[in-house]
């Protein structure tokens, strides 16, 4: 027995000592993916760049994104890998973090208070002003002024960068350079043809081309399918932000004052749109507001469904004819949300000259096609006209056209940069909810919402 | 008895016991003014902050007071000197060496580790089948050959798994890692500090200072559950201590924490009661920073932290609806799997199912059940209705009930799921107290004449209580904890987990919330304190029923 004692022993410490070894064969770029890899292209003008560091070696880097499924893990290990060989400066370690339901902000905010995060990370636009008032990532204004791979503010999509380059202190864009926008995103509809010709309904898509796609026009289709049976939905949409908000959007409303120091959901514009919406659920046209909307379109039960450029891969395995069409147009237009999220530097990070440059190279503009060709997402390069013709050629959906229509006419999503985004939308979300389950009357959100959500800014 | 304890190593022994006190006392005082310097540089220095400055100085405040006990018990020559003494180069030992650990990224590279475990795992699995061989063979008395055999090749074994998972590698870099000067200081101390406790444990100290047999044997004790002390303190009552103090700050978690006092208690805890009358509207009657949290007729009840209170009302329905739902079914279920019918110990593994599946697994499922559009349990209802129609004169409309979506049912299809999960579980609980009743008394009853009822009512359930009471009280806790089931039903309402218009918010949800998402890591220790105070009262209340009936 003392023998085994001692084999345990042994083992026990053998393994935790072999927790030091460091470049495991394992980490070692896979040739396959590196020979077939579109990105060779792309890093021809990395390649002749062999920045290292100030002491001439190489720093070890480490950066996380929040992919969706398995095949953007891949994408992006075949990208750290790509960038990796041509880079003599870093050696890359690329970490997939979890989905949005996997709480991936929520481990990273825990891991930068452990000081354990990754030195380069993504995070949501919307959290880029709390992540930088309390000091977690860095300002990067200065490293790109000193960077020669810098494309310029200019080379990216405008609204995202506008808020990106935010100075809390002077109140002013421009100054400030918090990250860099990995890729945009936006809503469309989300339609199942088959459903709409059976319900002899016209096609969303003729009726935009025409000009004649708006709140009348969808509502039409959206009864035409409902009527196909009980277990037929005109239209779904899931509960968050978001989607309550293109409608108020639309209607000339939204969430905001122009200088987002206050609230606006209390204004006639923004409930004029909620007053609509909510009388597309209380007539029945719609999944339940609250519950997933994904599924049963999936299952070939939901007419239209308003969703994100995210939702595209998922929606290419679909059994029957399918594509997007803009968001139908209200009182002041069809406007849009442009979603984004950035790539920014951890405060912490002891490589901030590598990590600016390792942004620069992860929002390269072929980089980021190859990414896009995924389906989920929209390059955020507006710098080359080439990569937008080349991400409409990623079909299906046959109608990219869509997304790049509703990004024209789009509002950019948060940061808050002067007030408390996550209070403010747990004030909203529970009262929208309200509203439309009709436990709450329009009047009454009107009286109140505005004083409960200016709390939030102060 | 053989043990790798440290008191069995034969070390030299430096210096006699009474030199070696005299040399111990000025350690002692030396190691004092060092833990002394470096818990003023930890209150000073702006080198550290946040939780890491906190743990500092409070590792560095306990080590001064056991060194301090240590200097004035060894200048006295008392034997609680050499005790303190020996905890303190203990923990120096210890905590030289996690800290050599952490700077070499051991527990860092463990997290990695599972990258090349894999590659040991046959390694590791031959070497499991050579010893069962070498056991098998042991037990049977014979086979000495094929006993030698399997032994070489379960030492290979290990061996190949070690360096499968990259042992050498590993030893290479934990040693250039080691052979810096701040990894060479560190072993030094943990050397030295281990050589020091080791020599003061030895018994000619102990005699020298006259330690009584009881004080030898209670730090043998002691020093054999240092490890499960030392993590129980680490991972258990260090955290919970200080999230006490925490709950007493205003903090982000990020720099340090601000002390408030017991703000955070307050402004979850305030209420205020207004009269509305003359038309006035119920934020009227309020005092400033209260909200409305209810209203009966002209009765305003109003909150600063409405959210929180919902969270109170949202768990005691749970429990009122979840507690009878998943512990008086289940005693009844634990009657029937009492029985000796065919295959009944089949149905008790599938009555357990539940209870040891992972609980996102479960939610899972259920959110997939629950969909109102395209979920099994609203179509299982249409059939049904379509099925009753049928029947002439019946008309019936289908329900089509949004189990997740509506907020007065909601909370509802929570308690489903809860109660599905654990009703196996207290059947099981149950059935082990049945087992043990006394069957003579169930005899003894049938020839008075008692029907099954009233054996049931007379005999089974005060046979039970004790039963009872850890089944109600287990599962009350876990129903005032409710967490995981909500945030995997609800994951995209605002705050996830809180369900359509806060309907499904219970406190540990809001506690993750305002910790996790909000960053007021302060806020969300009191809740958590609130929470406990809750959980600490309805267990209290439990044991004194117990008790009471115990005693009646």
């Amino acid at each position: 027995m003392r023998k085994m004692r001692w084999i345990a022993l042994l083992a026990a410490l053998g393994v935790m000592l072999a927790a030091c070894g460091e470049d495991a064969p394992d980490d070692a770029p896979d040739p396959d993916v590196e020979a077939e890899d579109p990105a060779d292209d792309v890093t021809d003008e990395e390649a002749v760049d062999d920045d290292v560091a100030d002491d001439g070696e190489a720093v070890d880097l480490r950066w996380r994104t929040r992919p969706d499924n398995q095949q953007e893990i891949e994408v992006y290990q075949s990208v750290s890998d790509s960038i990796d060989a041509a880079w003599d400066g870093a050696n890359l370690e690329y970490e997939a973090g979890g989905t949005e339901t996997a709480a991936y902000q929520d481990v990273l905010r825990t891991e930068i208070a452990g000081g354990t995060a990754p030195d380069v990370f993504w995070i949501p636009g919307t959290d880029i002003a709390d992540f930088a008032n309390r000091g977690l990532i860095l300002d990067l204004r200065e490293l790109a002024d000193a960077s020669g791979n810098y494309a310029g503010d200019a080379a990216y999509a405008p609204g995202p960068m506008e808020l990106l380059t935010y100075d809390p202190d002077t109140q002013t864009s421009g100054p400030s350079l918090w990250g860099l926008p990995r890729d945009v995103s936006t809503f469309a509809f989300y339609l199942n043809l088959d459903l709409i010709a059976e319900a002899g309904a016209p096609d969303p898509r003729a009726l935009d081309e025409a000009g004649d796609w708006d709140w009348d026009t969808f509502r039409e289709v959206a009864e035409a399918v409902d009527a196909l049976g009980d277990d037929i939905q005109g239209f779904g949409m899931n509960n968050w932000w978001a989607n309550p908000g293109i409608w108020m959007n639309s209607a000339g409303g939204g969430f905001f004052n122009e200088d987002r120091t206050e609230s606006r959901v209390g204004s006639d514009e923004s409930v004029l749109g909620l007053e609509y919406l909510s009388g597309l659920y209380q007539d029945g046209l719609g999944v339940p507001y609250g519950e997933d909307s994904q599924p049963p379109f999936q299952a070939g039960q939901v007419g239209m469904q308003l969703t994100g450029r995210w939702s595209t891969p998922a929606y290419r395995e679909n059994d029957f004819d399918w594509d997007v069409v803009n968001i139908p147009a209200g009182p002041e237009g069809a406007v849009n949300w442009t979603f984004w999220g950035a790539y920014v530097v951890n405060a912490n990070t002891e490589h901030p000259e590598q990590a600016f440059e390792l942004l620069t190279r992860l929002t390269d503009g072929d980089v980021q096609a190859e990414i896009a060709e995924l389906g989920a997402n929209i390059p955020s390069r507006v710098d080359d006209p080439g990569t937008i013709d080349q991400f409409l050629t990623f079909t299906p959906p046959e109608n990219n056209q869509a997304f790049i229509d509703g990004l024209e006419t789009s509002e950019p999503e948060g940061p808050l940069w002067e007030g408390d985004w996550p209070a403010f939308d747990g004030i909203l979300a529970p009262a929208i909810e309200a509203v439309i389950a009709g436990d709450l009357s329009l009047d009454e959100f009107q009286a109140t919402i505005d004083d409960q959500l200016n709390a939030t800014f102060q | 008895m053989t043990t790798l304890s440290l008191p069995q190593l034969r070390l030299p022994r430096l210096l006699g016991p009474a030199t070696w006190l005299r040399a111990l006392l000025a350690w002692r005082i030396a190691h004092t003014v060092v833990v002394a310097a470096g818990l003023w540089w930890a209150l000073t220095s702006e080198a550290l902050e946040g939780p890491g400055r906190i743990a500092a100085i409070a590792a560095a405040s306990i080590i001064l007071l056991i060194d301090l006990g240590g200097v004035v018990g060894l200048a006295l020559r008392r034997s609680f000197g050499r005790s303190l003494s020996l905890a303190a180069d203990y923990l120096t030992f210890l905590g030289a060496i996690l800290v050599l650990f952490q700077r070499n990224d051991v527990f860092r590279g463990l997290d990695a580790l599972g990258a090349t475990f894999i590659r040991g795992v046959p390694f590791g699995l031959i070497a499991i089948l050579a010893w069962v061989v070498t056991g098998w063979g042991e037990q049977q008395g014979t086979l000495v050959q094929l006993r030698r055999i399997a032994r070489y090749v379960a030492w290979f074994a290990v061996g190949a798994m070690l360096l499968a998972v990259g042992l050498l590698p590993g030893i290479a870099t934990f040693l250039a890692r080691t052979a810096e000067p701040y990894g060479l200081g560190l072993v030094t101390v943990a050397l030295v500090s281990g050589y020091l406790a080791w020599r003061t444990f030895q018994s000619d100290v102990a005699e020298e200072l006259e330690v009584t047999n009881q004080t030898t044997r209670t730090l043998d004790g002691l020093l054999f559950a240092s490890p499960n002390l030392l993590g129980f303190t680490a991972f258990f009552a260090g955290p919970l201590i200080f999230s006490l103090f925490v709950s007493l700050t205003e903090w982000d978690a990020f720099g340090d924490p601000e002390f408030v006092g017991l703000a955070n208690y307050a402004q979850i805890l305030a209420l205020n009661v207004g009269i509305a009358s003359g038309g006035q509207s119920p934020s009227e009657v309020l005092a400033p920073g209260y909200f409305t949290w209810f209203t009966v007729g002209n009765v305003v009840v109003g909150a600063q932290d409405v959210m929180f209170w919902r969270s109170i009302r949202n768990i005691f329905v749970f429990t009122l609806f979840a507690l009878p739902l998943s512990t008086i079914p289940a005693l009844f279920l634990a009657t029937l799997l009492n029985s000796k019918a065919p295959g009944i110990k089949v149905f008790r593994a599938i009555y357990f199912v539940p209870s040891i599946a992972g609980v996102v697994a479960v939610a899972l499922i259920w959110r997939q059940l629950f969909d109102s559009t395209i979920g099994w349990l609203n179509y299982l209802i249409s059939l049904a209705v379509s099925g009753l129609n049928n029947i002439p004169g019946l008309t019936l409309t289908d329900p089509r009930i949004q189990w997740l979506s509506d907020a007065d049912i909601a909370l509802f299809s929570l308690v489903i799921v809860f109660s599905w999960m654990f009703i196996g579980y207290n059947a099981v609980l149950f059935l082990a107290g049945l087992q043990g009743v006394d069957r003579t008394l169930y005899e003894a009853a049938m020839i008075d004449g008692a029907n099954r009822w009233q054996r049931f009512r007379n005999i089974t359930l005060p046979s039970l209580r004790p039963t009872t009471f850890f089944v109600v009280a287990s599962t009350g806790i876990l129903t005032l904890q409710l967490f995981g089931e909500n945030v995997v039903l609800f994951p995209t309402t605002t705050p996830i987990g809180a369900g359509p218009q806060n309907s499904t918010l219970t406190p540990v949800v809001y506690l993750y919330e305002q910790g996790f998402r909000r960053f007021a890591f302060g806020y969300a220790s009191a809740v958590a304190w609130v929470l406990f105070v809750l959980i600490f009262l309805f267990t209290l209340v439990q044991f004194r029923r117990q008790r009471a009936q115990a005693e009646g």
